[in-house]
């Protein structure tokens, strides 16, 4: 087991409300899960929550077997790789300087970067395809090559789990395909555990292996992509009449209605 | 396009610290009087006293100038605000607020370290009400720190107006005086201390400076990324406040070092921060003796306010640094 929820619950201070209530799921080793569900679902605090930057009020969150709270700063983020939405920095810093970033919890504050270190975090700009940009200013970039660099951030990071918060969004098809595939890749070769939200039902559906629907702070569903890629369950969590369309090859398509 | 010149860090920083001896050479040369380094050098004429008097006015300067940009650097990648400077926090009006009531009740009379002091204890009382005003606001604690500090700020500056308002005209000038700035400052002991924290402060600074580059992504960020974000934003936040502090009581309130000096080094030599601190105390210190030498000697043998100067050279350059903001903005589209 690589990462686990068990039974959280959390909300914010003045909400009256739980964000999330009771949610329980397990992804193992290898395993690419698209966390989807209509806005204010709760999908982006459940990764808070497994990034251990939010604490629940209720159950517990386990990498591989031990509970977050207990790890270090250092080992949590040797494992686990979050990349939240709209990650900016006001500062002119380089593309290489960012992907250094990721680091920053390996490196010594008191000598530099190890060949070892340089290496990886160069192999993590060749694997995103931004090692040309490696000396730019990161505001200059677009916003495709913008989520390359945080992804290569991550990378840097060794993770073996990678959460990523709507890595798509903002991206034409062309990028978010490109992005898509590389991800695939990544979970295939490098055998990386990935949890990612998403809105594109769709894009999901073609590059996880599960889904895991969630509405109103609740699993309603989790499964593999037939299982939940249903109308009757769609239309029920978005609130919205939809259509699946088969293109022969076992992949299927939402389209609204 | 490169972003910035890529120059080893230990050969910057040494090479800047080999300036420091030249330029400190050179001030010391200039005022009422033009003395030549050769004249020094002889020393046939007793001027013992005067580099003395100039060499700790100089000093002075170079720590406070130090201070100031050390911690409008801090702040700038803490409060992820290219506009924040080391008085965003109501320091300012704290230490003018406690200088005028020192001035106003005559405590000055008392001793002369009254007068930092009162400004030095001021200051952190109204960064300890700006940090606990803030407190609870979750994400936004960043721009709230802000905002508690403008407020904070604006609140001190109308008492210090009531103040000034009921002083007599001896006692207004004295206030006036020092929140214009002013480096010309006795104490050694004070100016020691004071010394002291700048180093130790941008040696600490320094030695977290990976994880201030990370937190300049975000706290949310910096947390995945490994960093303790929200202790390490209170601790940057304290050791820039206190170096501020320091420096306000020493010289009264100089604008613009803490905002420019940042900037100007930022853009020729990228934002690492494990080269920014240790560069911006350097060169921050530097501009400040610079600019001291030229309120002394420009319209000799009167002297203009040293704030007068740097915020005649940093004024304009904030301008520009806007302009530029809002020009990319304008064309940047998506980007």
């Amino acid at each position: 087991m690589m990462i686990s929820a068990d039974n959280i619950t959390c909300s914010y201070p003045g909400l009256g409300r739980n964000v999330v209530s009771g949610m329980s799921f397990a992804i193992d080793k290898g395993e690419f899960v698209a966390l989807i569900g209509p806005n204010g679902a709760g999908k982006t605090t459940v990764f808070r929550v497994l990034g251990g930057y939010v604490k629940p009020s209720l159950g517990t969150v386990r990498i591989k077997d031990r509970s977050i709270l207990e790890m270090s700063r250092g080992q949590r983020a040797g494992i686990l790789a979050v990349v939240p939405q709209n990650v900016f920095t006001p500062l002119p810093y380089s593309v290489r300087q960012i992907v250094e970033m990721g680091r920053v919890s390996r490196l010594s504050r008191f000598i530099a970067p190890s060949k070892r270190d340089i290496k990886v975090i160069s192999e993590a700009m060749a694997m995103m395809d931004v090692e040309n940009y490696s000396e730019t200013p990161f505001s200059n970039l677009s916003g495709g090559e913008k989520q390359r660099v945080m992804l290569a951030m991550a990378l840097a990071q060794e993770p073996e789990i990678l959460l990523l918060d709507e890595p798509t969004a903002h991206l034409d098809i062309g990028h978010s395909s490109r992005l898509m595939k590389i991800l695939g890749e990544l979970n295939r070769k490098g055998n990386l555990a990935i949890i990612l939200i998403s809105h594109d039902i769709n894009i999901a559906a073609k590059y996880s292996s599960r889904m895991i629907l969630m509405k109103s702070g609740r699993i309603i569903r989790d499964g593999n992509i037939k299982e939940v890629m249903d109308s009757r369950l769609i239309e029920s969590a978005y609130d919205c009449k939809v259509s699946i369309l088969e293109d022969g090859h076992d992949a299927r398509f939402i389209v609204p209605l | 396009m490169k972003a910035t010149l890529n120059i080893n860090t230990v050969l910057l920083i040494c090479a800047s610290i080999a300036l420091l001896p030249f330029v400190f050479g050179t001030c010391l040369c200039f005022g009422t009087v033009f003395i030549s380094p050769l004249d020094y050098l002889r020393d046939n004429h007793g001027l013992g006293v005067i580099i003395d008097l100039r060499s700790q006015r100089l000093l002075a300067g170079f720590i406070v100038g130090g201070s100031l940009a050390v911690s409008g650097a801090a702040y700038q990648a803490v409060l992820r605000n290219p506009l924040a400077e080391p008085f965003i926090l109501g320091i300012s009006g704290g230490a003018g607020l406690g200088a005028a009531i020192s001035i106003a009740f005559g405590f000055t009379a008392l001793g002369y370290l009254f007068l930092p002091f009162f400004s030095f204890l001021s200051a952190l009382l109204v960064l300890s009400l700006v940090l606990v005003m803030a407190r609870g606001a979750g994400s936004e604690y960043a721009n709230n720190i802000m905002l508690s500090g403008v407020v904070a700020g604006t609140l001190c500056s109308s008492v210090l107006m009531f103040i000034i308002s009921v002083l007599d005209n001896h006692k207004l000038n004295s206030v006036t005086w020092w929140m214009l700035g002013n480096l010309e400052q006795g104490n050694s002991a004070l100016l020691h201390a004071a010394g002291i924290a700048a180093v130790a402060g941008t040696v600490i600074l320094f030695h977290y400076g990976r994880e201030i580059n990370a937190l300049t992504l975000g706290d949310e960020m910096a947390f995945y990324l490994g960093v303790n974000s929200r202790t390490l934003l209170l601790a940057v936040l304290g050791i820039a406040s206190l170096l501020t502090a320091a420096a306000v009581s020493i010289s009264g309130i100089i604008g613009f070092v803490g905002l420019v000096i940042p900037h100007i080094l930022r853009r020729l030599f990228g934002a690492d921060h494990r080269r920014l601190f240790p560069l911006s105390f350097l060169y921050g210190g530097m501009f400040l003796m610079v600019c001291d030498t030229f309120a002394k000697t420009v319209l000799s043998p009167r002297e203009i306010p040293v704030g007068v100067i740097t915020s005649l050279v940093g004024g304009p350059f904030f301008i520009w640094l806007l302009n530029r903001k809002s020009a990319r903005l304008g064309s940047g589209g998506d980007s």
